[in-house]
């Protein structure tokens, strides 16, 4: 089910209500039917993996918390760690992998064994579950840290299927950690009007990031990035720039909407989005961007890298970056996109001693405003780019996007021909930024709750009538809804 | 509660006004049809072709009922969308069936008929289950892709673009203040052409076995139903030899289905300087409606020739 249909909107009412009408000892049950119900809605056919993924961990789990044998500890993380991540590939690399080998054993001019034809490949049709790449970490996480015995492990199933399926963060994240949010469906929730409402504020300015801002930018960017070789120069610059912040308030409307509808039923999901546009680095940047993902990256792959591993720290960025991109998607794109980002990530590091000596001689400090801005707009710039190869088919289509928005010779910008569009869709990216500079996301029902009914009354029903007036009627997904 | 009647009241009231491009094709059933993908939206003119029809007997009105490339290739699902347009009576309808091969191509990522099935159900032509009501707000629900305060404070598209109630959409190359000169329709030609051919190397499509397949049950399909005439619209020779390089026995695959079923395949391809594109690949208005009466006229002695044997061979 999506957050942003009919259905969800009778869903989630009929989830709240009953939830605080059960007894607490049923909650976990009807919290797990329902999120079993929201992922059927969404993918009938592949339930029974994320059903796999849960009794497999729990499994581990319990195993690896009983026995004592550090090897025997290591044989149930390592099947889980196989099991979990074999799904992973298998579902959402297997095509990706046997169509690269395929083109470079053609390359050599070895037969593949579809023998050069389509229709001869067997594992074509390889259909990819919603969510897979989240809840494959969510658990992943979890087998990881009962083995590091960070966390005990949890001995009733249904709570644990629940720390898996729990709808609102199943199929987009956060990401999130079992000793965070397992405690948590422990406690008795009692009815607290303040916090269903600040969850409700929250959601709404979540569908409002998403049916009015982020569906808005999708329409330029998709017209742009439909087919780049009918544009040159500043709409394709301007379609970038709009991809930038399209998949970001996209992707943080569904975060904002999955807190807020966890706040409703009483549970506390992580931030994912801390103002991302307001770094001052490109550390800083990923610091603030996705951090349920960047924090299981460190966690997991990145400290033992390098403190087991021993790798050096710009081949452990890369390969952290790589996997950041490849986590995205089964494409080249991504891996190109992850390893840009990585890149970007070591020049800053790398560079940063003789950067402050050459700023040092010119007696430029480092807390200069133009320096600052300069340096924001470098990293927003290299960003924004490294984009075009996200949101881009394949490859050839990417740089084809790229070498035509460098050819700048052309003004015109108002490519769907919508003037009124073109300048509410820039107005509404101010809009937004400033309210999250005062406020961030998590904080934006402050801006309504501390004010008086009749203003609070008033703000409902414009909201209402904004989101009616102003949402793009387009049925989309969420962007992150195809990882 | 409040959010669903705001909606349906502003949904309404958009529909009282000007939808979009394609809104007019959603609103009523049509006993004739004119199909293909965006060379016939823009080239057949319904009104045209009805004044050129006046005399014969058939069953009316003309609705041109072709859409841009990603949304109507030939398939089951265009088929499916066909069938509701026409009302279950017809026995005597005129189909114009546009060809290209754009209407049988598929993109590489697209390799097995289910995927190009799932392809074409995300289109609007698989979206919709209600093609004929007007105020249609399943459309403007799926397909309108804006605001709804555009029924309060209306769209400002394209001075160039007349959009008409029967399907046809008008590029006019004058207007009051505003006129399209030479030189811009010779460069946009040449972007079209070179966009085209760079589009094929970046997303890369094959000529579809399905695509064919469901070409041929379209063509049986609406031979039910009335006459078929297969066309092909004339277009700039830099994107017909495009065309041919990609697919260079087009027309002989054409003919040789034409000829299987038993339709006439009217083929202008090499008609480009009586019929002049805006762009390389569409005709303009003054184009579009020579091009339609053109086409009109040989449907007209077709069926007068037909009628003519059929009376004969009933004499003899």
């Amino acid at each position: 089910m999506l957050f942003n249909s009919f259905e969800f909107l009778f869903f989630f009412p009929i989830v709240g209500v009953l939830f605080y009408v059960i007894p607490h000892r049923y909650r976990w049950l009807w919290l797990l039917l329902s999120s079993y119900f929201f992922y059927l809605y969404l993918e009938p056919s592949l339930i029974f993996l994320l059903m796999a993924s849960t009794c497999l961990d729990y499994f581990c789990g319990l195993q690896m918390h009983n026995r004592t044998a550090p090897r025997v500890r290591r044989r149930f993380l390592w099947l889980s760690i196989i099991g979990n991540l074999g799904m992973l590939f298998f579902f959402k690399y297997f095509i990706f992998f046997t169509n690269s080998s395929q083109a470079i054993l053609e390359f050599f001019g070895i037969e593949w064994f579809g023998g050069g034809r389509e229709e001869n490949y067997v594992f074509n049709k390889i259909l990819l579950p919603v969510g897979i790449s989240f809840y494959t970490f969510q658990t992943l996480s979890y087998s990881i840290d009962v083995y590091r015995r960070k966390v005990e492990p949890v001995k009733h199933f249904g709570r644990y299927a629940l720390y898996v399926a729990f709808f609102p963060q199943l199929v987009a994240g956060p990401i999130e950690r079992a000793d965070r949010l397992l405690p948590q469906f422990e406690k008795h929730i009692k009815v607290d009007l303040d916090r269903i409402k600040w969850g409700l504020v929250l959601m709404a300015w979540g569908f409002f990031l998403k049916l009015v801002v982020a569906d808005r930018l999708g329409v330029y960017v998709d017209t742009v990035f439909l087919d780049p070789s009918a544009h040159r120069g500043l709409p394709l610059f301007l379609g970038s720039l709009f991809f930038a912040f399209q998949i970001y308030f996209d992707f943080s409307a569904y975060c904002t909407i999955a807190i807020g509808a966890a706040k409703v039923l009483g549970y506390d999901l992580m931030q994912n989005f801390n103002r991302p546009l307001y770094f001052s680095s490109v550390r800083d940047f990923w610091r603030r961007w996705h951090i349920s993902l960047m924090l299981w990256l460190r966690d997991y792959l990145y400290v033992p890298l390098l403190e087991k591993f021993g790798l050096s720290r710009i081949f452990t960025v890369l390969i952290v970056f790589f996997c950041n991109g490849l986590w995205h998607g089964a494409n080249w794109t991504f891996v190109i996109w992850g390893l840009i980002c990585g890149i970007l990530m070591i020049i800053e590091v790398g560079t940063q001693p003789f950067r402050h000596k050459l700023l040092k001689s010119m007696g430029i400090p480092l807390t200069n405003p133009l320096l600052r801005f300069f340096t924001w707009l470098v990293i927003f710039l290299s960003i924004t780019t490294s984009l075009i190869f996200f949101r881009s088919p394949n490859v050839l289509h990417a740089l084809l996007y790229i070498k035509n928005m460098l050819s700048l010779n052309s003004t015109f910008i108002n490519v769907t021909y919508d003037k009124t569009e073109l300048w509410l869709s820039i107005a509404l990216i101010i809009l937004v930024q400033v309210i999250h500079y005062y406020k961030g996301n998590d904080r934006i029902p402050e801006l309504i709750l501390q004010r008086k009914r009749s203003y609070r009354w008033g703000f409902y029903f414009a909201f209402i009538l904004v989101v009616v007036l102003f949402s793009v009627n387009r049925q989309n997904n969420f962007i992150y809804f195809q990882f | 509660m409040l959010l669903t009647a705001t909606y349906l009241f502003f949904a309404r009231q958009l529909t009282q006004t000007f939808v979009s491009d394609d809104y007019a094709k959603f609103t009523h059933q049509s006993a004739s049809l004119i199909l293909g993908l965006s060379r016939a939206h823009y080239a057949f003119d319904p009104e045209t072709i009805t004044k050129q029809l006046e005399e014969v007997d058939y069953q009316g009105p003309f609705l041109n009922f072709a859409f841009e490339k990603s949304q109507s290739p030939y398939g089951e699902v265009y088929l499916n969308a066909i069938l509701k347009k026409i009302p279950e009576s017809t026995a005597k309808g005129i189909y114009i069936m546009g060809v290209s091969p754009g209407s049988f191509s598929a993109s590489n990522r697209l390799r097995t008929p289910e995927d190009i099935l799932e392809f074409d159900s995300g289109t609007m032509l698989g979206k919709m289950n209600n093609m004929n009501t007007h105020p249609n707000l399943e459309f403007v629900r799926k397909c309108f892709g804006r605001s709804l305060y555009k029924g309060i404070w209306p769209h400002d598209h394209r001075i160039s673009t007349v959009f008409h109630d029967n399907g046809w959409e008008e590029f006019r190359l004058y207007a009051p203040g505003y006129r399209i000169t030479q030189e811009s329709i010779d460069h946009w030609q040449r972007e079209t052409v070179s966009g085209y051919s760079k589009l094929a190397d970046v997303i890369p499509e094959h000529v579809s076995d399905y695509r064919i397949e469901w070409f041929g049950k379209t063509m049986d399909s609406l031979q039910k139903r009335g006459l078929v005439y297969l066309v092909r619209v004339p277009m700039h020779e830099g994107v017909l030899a495009l065309e041919d390089r990609v697919w260079s026995d087009f027309d002989k695959t054409i003919d040789s289905i034409a000829r299987e079923k038993g339709v006439p395949y009217l083929n202008y391809r090499d008609r480009a300087y009586d019929f002049e594109t805006y762009d390389g690949s569409h005709l303009h208005s003054e184009s579009a409606k020579a091009f339609s009466k053109d086409v009109g006229t040989v449907i007209k002695n077709h069926i007068v020739q037909r009628e003519l044997v059929q009376y004969s061979q009933e004499e003899y």
